[in-house]
């Protein structure tokens, strides 16, 4: 009786030990997946928004200025962001969520310095228009930041 | 000549907005040129910037008509700022 009892334990004990091993198994398998696959975009990311962000971006907005009370050479910046948007078209494959609010506050940016272009400002009012453009930039690069480490 | 010379209020020098370039095609450029011939876009030298989104909006009812390739093919843009004539098809996507 007693050995029947114990025979049964070690049965129960030995099947909960391969269903745990499986589920750990499959658990380790989705998260290595999961790895790759972040890998794997970083890669992509990289190569797409690197040199815009560390460079071509920053270069681009030193020339911004006001002249005669008109934000003036602003078409660098707009010429750089249309080529980030060109070159990020990976991503409409990809991850068309993100591509379409990549887009959509990439053109915001564009649109904005160049309709400063149209009107004149104040020297009041000047300093508004920059901060307000820091602002736009700084809520691209959040984006672009955040959806790299998956705090999107 | 299969040409249209755009004409935009003397105090713009920059072009923004979707609307506003499709507004700009359906007033100025719809039905004066045929699309299945290589055309021309002169812009006024006053334009120094040019947005992406204009540039989607503007083309938008070519790309419709005749295809991003035969679009990219035909369309010669002219200006007076170089800039501006070497980058505006770089914004079609």
């Amino acid at each position: 009786m007693v050995e029947v009892i114990l025979s049964t334990i070690a049965i129960v004990v030995s099947v909960i030990s391969i269903i745990v091993s499986a589920i750990a198994a499959h658990v380790a398998n989705k998260q290595n997946l999961r790895l790759n696959k972040i890998n794997m975009k970083a890669r992509y990311y990289e190569k797409i928004f690197d040199e815009y962000l560390i460079r071509k971006i920053p270069q681009a907005r030193k020339y911004l200025r006001f002249a005669e009370n008109r934000l003036v050479d602003s078409q660098h910046l707009s010429d750089v962001l249309s080529a980030l948007l060109n070159d990020s078209l990976y991503f409409k494959y990809d991850d068309k969520e993100f591509y379409q609010k990549l887009r959509h506050l990439i053109q915001e940016i564009e649109d904005y310095v160049l309709e400063c272009g149209n009107r004149t400002y104040e020297q009041e009012d000047q300093a508004e228009v920059y901060i307000e453009i820091q602002r736009k930039l700084e809520k691209l690069y959040r984006y672009i930041n955040d959806n790299y480490t998956g705090n999107e | 000549m299969n040409k249209v010379n755009l004409v935009f209020d003397k105090t713009l020098s920059n072009l923004a907005g979707y609307d506003y370039g499709r507004k700009i095609y359906d007033e100025q450029v719809r039905g004066q040129i045929d699309l299945y011939q290589d055309f021309t876009i002169e812009f006024p030298e006053q334009i120094r910037g040019v947005a992406s989104s204009f540039v989607q909006g503007f083309f938008a009812n070519i790309v419709e008509t005749i295809g991003l390739l035969a679009t990219e093919e035909r369309t010669n843009i002219i200006s007076g700022n170089s800039r501006v004539q070497n980058n505006i098809l770089k914004k079609l996507q």
